[in-house]
Order: structure tokens, then C-alpha cells, then sequence
């Protein structure tokens, strides 16, 4: 379309080059507004606690800001994004673990999970899944959220945890029997 | 390697199916979280006008970028590189692993959120949704897309509006992508109808044009091609559009 000589090449450029920023700062922004709040769900749902949710939220897409080059356009975008809450997930956990070891308190991570005994007494489900969930370790726990809950095809899983799909399979199929102990677990406790 | 997965209990089923649908953040959590990203990636001024926003820099240099970027959003035609972040690994290039560990000194705003607005309702899961059941638009986004991309402290299209574009658009690409182009074009179709001047109307008319080269209506295609060129003649889509129709 503009294969003139290279003089006009050079003035078309920067025009093209500005065309292209605006896009792509507009994409983002579209892909923010689209995705933030799955994102931060995801955070509650990885166990972080809802007073460090924004936080992360936004450590991660300063981090998706970065690396918005290296996804692959064909795949859809929320796994994708997911993994980079598990990561930043796991991050923060090990950072407030080495903390605590530091200066000796004895509190355990902040959790979005609740104590069991107290699940059901109001039918909260949303409680009862964060401890069955808390009873995951984080890579089965990524692996079965993303499956169970965002009901993502396990081939799609693996590509985004960068995972063998066998891999993903045997997590997902553990965390499902450990998940469903914890349930089972804590509605007994409830029960008790 | 086994693929087999024992079916899950069905009130443990019904208690992850109740947690399935995402709350969305409110306007004024997503304010201030877009804000802290934008004062740490710290984008330059943009040429020619509009104020610091996020989506610019060196890091979005180039072409192939933009395009991703594009079709990051919705469509699903360019082939990008992917490098999946991995858990617990230490792949140099996974996303989500290059930035220093600072997840807990990250400097966002950290208003109280509320919990009201509704889900986006879109994702993978959306692939395997019909048309059909898909809500209707609550208010169909009027900014026009340009005027978007230059103003983003302007008004702009609802999260929720954006949403469910994005949403009709996935269904379209999902459908696409299990080669059922006509259940693709529906979308688009019905995306045309709810959103004519939406955010994301590059987007659906590079969709209608795979789906129609798809389905052996070469000639549509082509006409709509050379319109889609007409409307977009800078598009970060023009490339995909033109090597759809075979006139790269």
C-alpha cells in the first residue's frame, strides 16, 4: 500500500508507528477492563487474602503489560492471564512465609479461606470451596481451579502452565479426590 | 499418559458450578489498580495527544506485537509466539516470571472494593455457550473506537458493555475455531446488531471475514475485505484480513 521510495517510507512511518501505539495502549486498556476482575477473582481463588487482592492485581498486569508480546494470539486469554496470577500467587506467599520466618510471628499466611466448623452453619458455598481448596497445594490447586471452575479444556491448561498434559491430568485428578475429602471433611466438622 | 478423570460427586459439582460465575471488580477498584499499572510502567507521552495510559513503550515496539496485542482481544487469526509462564519453573522467558519477585512491595492503590457489578461473563468457558443464551447487551458501547483509543480518561464503553462484546466475540472465535463458521458468523451477526459502532468492531468484521472465507463465500468476503480496508486502512488486523482473502 505505501511501497513508494523510501523518503515517503520515512514520513509514513511514524505515523504508522502512532497508529500502532494507540491500539495497542487502547487494547490493553480494553483487555484490563475485560479481565481485571477474573484476575482478581482468581487471586481469591489461589487463596490470597481480599486485603492483598488490588495489589496483586495490578503487580500482575504490570506484568502482562510486559509480556503481552509472548502470548499467543490463537489460545484464549484467560488461562493465559491465569498463570500469571498463579505465579505472583505463589510469589507472595513464599515473601510473606520468608517474613514471618524474619521477624518470628507465628500467623499463618492471610487466607480468603474461613474455619470449617463455621461452614455451614449459614450454606455459604463460596466458603466451603476456599478450604476444600486450601487443602490443595498450588500446583494442583492452579490446575483444578482453572479446570473445575473456569472450565478450561486440559489440553488449554497445560499449554498455559507450560505443563505436559499428562502432568495436568494426574494434578487434576488428585486435586478432585483431595478436594473432595476437604469437602467432605469439613462438613462433618460442621456437622459435629 | 491417561486422559481419564472420575466424574466429581454431584454436590461437590453443584458447590464448584454456584462458584463458577466472577463478581467483577467495581469502577473505582479498577481505577485505581489501572492507575498503579500505569505509574509503573510508566508510559511515555503519546504523539499527538492523550495523556499517559497503559499500552505503549518500548516494550510494544514492532508489528508483530501490535498484532498480537490485536488479536490478543478477540480474534484469534495471527499467529503469535507463545511462551507459556510456567509454575514453579525457571524458564527465562515464561510471562509472569521476568519481573522481579515484588509482588508483595507492589505500590497499587488499594481502595476498599465493592462487590456489585456483574460478571463479564467471558472466557474459555464461552466457547461452548450458543449464541442464544447469551444475554442481551445492557447498554451497547457508543464511544467510537478511535475517539477510545485517544481519550482513555474519556467516557468509554462499560466494563460490562465490553464484556459482553468480548463475550459474542469469543463464541465467534470458539465456533471458528471448531471449524462451525456459520455458528461464528451468527455471532458476528448478532454482535453487528447489538454493538454497531462498539470498541470492537475491527475485530468482529476480521472474524466475519474468516468465517465467511470459511464457508466458501469467497466473493462476501472479498467485498467485505475491501470494505474492512476502507474503514481500517491502518488496521492491525488489515494484514490477517488481506491474507484471509488471499490478497496479501
Amino acid at each position: 500500500m505505501d511501497g513508494g521510495p523510501s523518503h515517503q517510507a520515512a514520513e509514513v512511518e511514524p505515523v504508522r508507528e502512532e497508529a500502532h501505539r494507540r491500539a495497542e495502549r487502547s487494547l490493553f486498556r480494553s483487555i484490563f477492563d475485560a479481565n481485571a476482575g477474573y484476575v482478581a477473582a482468581s487471586l481469591g481463588r489461589l487463596g490470597i487474602a481480599a486485603g492483598d487482592r488490588d495489589d496483586l492485581v495490578s503487580e500482575i498486569f504490570v506484568r502482562v503489560h510486559k509480556e503481552l508480546a509472548t502470548y499467543d494470539a490463537d489460545r484464549p486469554i484467560r488461562p493465559w492471564l491465569f498463570a500469571f496470577a498463579a505465579r505472583v500467587a505463589s510469589e507472595h506467599r513464599r515473601l510473606a512465609r520468608h517474613r514471618r520466618e524474619v521477624i518470628g510471628e507465628v500467623a499463618d499466611v492471610p487466607s480468603a479461606a474461613p474455619a470449617a466448623d463455621r461452614l455451614l452453619e449459614d450454606g455459604d458455598a463460596k466458603r466451603l470451596v476456599n478450604v476444600a481448596l486450601e487443602a490443595l497445594d498450588e500446583d494442583k490447586r492452579a490446575v483444578f481451579v482453572l479446570h473445575d471452575l473456569d472450565e478450561t479444556p486440559v489440553p488449554e491448561i497445560a499449554r498455559a502452565l507450560g505443563i505436559a498434559e499428562g502432568t495436568a491430568y494426574s494434578r487434576l485428578r488428585a486435586a478432585r479426590a483431595e478436594f473432595t475429602a476437604a469437602v467432605r471433611r469439613a462438613q462433618l466438622g460442621a456437622r459435629a | 499418559m491417561s486422559t481419564e478423570i472420575e466424574p466429581l460427586d454431584a454436590d461437590v459439582l453443584a458447590l464448584l458450578r454456584a462458584e463458577r460465575p466472577i463478581v467483577d471488580l467495581d469502577a473505582s477498584a479498577k481505577a485505581g489498580i489501572l492507575a498503579a499499572v500505569e505509574a509503573r510502567v510508566a508510559l511515555p507521552p503519546m504523539p499527538g495527544g492523550g495523556g499517559g495510559g497503559a499500552g505503549g513503550g518500548a516494550a510494544f515496539a514492532g508489528a508483530r506485537v501490535a498484532a498480537a496485542l490485536a488479536v490478543t482481544f478477540a480474534v484469534g487469526i495471527v499467529t503469535g509466539v507463545a511462551v507459556a509462564p510456567r509454575l514453579g519453573g525457571s524458564t527465562k522467558s515464561a510471562p509472569g516470571a521476568s519481573a522481579s519477585a515484588s509482588a508483595a512491595s507492589a505500590t497499587a492503590a488499594s481502595a476498599p472494593r465493592g462487590e456489585g457489578s456483574a460478571s463479564s461473563g467471558s472466557g474459555p468457558a464461552l466457547d461452548a455457550v450458543p449464541v442464544g443464551a447469551l444475554p442481551a447487551a445492557a447498554a451497547p458501547a457508543s464511544a467510537p473506537r478511535a475517539a477510545k483509543a485517544e481519550a482513555p480518561e474519556g467516557p468509554a464503553p462499560s466494563a460490562r458493555g465490553l464484556g459482553a462484546e468480548r463475550g459474542l466475540l469469543d463464541v465467534a472465535r470458539g465456533a471458528l475455531a471448531r471449524g462451525e463458521a456459520a455458528e461464528a458468523l451468527t455471532a458476528v451477526d448478532r454482535h453487528a446488531r447489538e454493538y454497531p459502532d462498539g470498541a470492537l468492531v475491527e475485530e468482529r468484521e476480521a472474524l466475519a471475514i474468516k468465517s465467511l472465507v470459511a464457508l466458501g463465500r469467497r466473493d462476501e468476503a472479498r467485498a467485505r475485505a475491501q470494505r474492512f480496508e476502507q474503514r481500517f486502512p491502518n488496521g492491525l488486523l488489515l494484514r490477517t484480513v488481506k491474507g484471509a482473502v488471499g490478497d496479501p
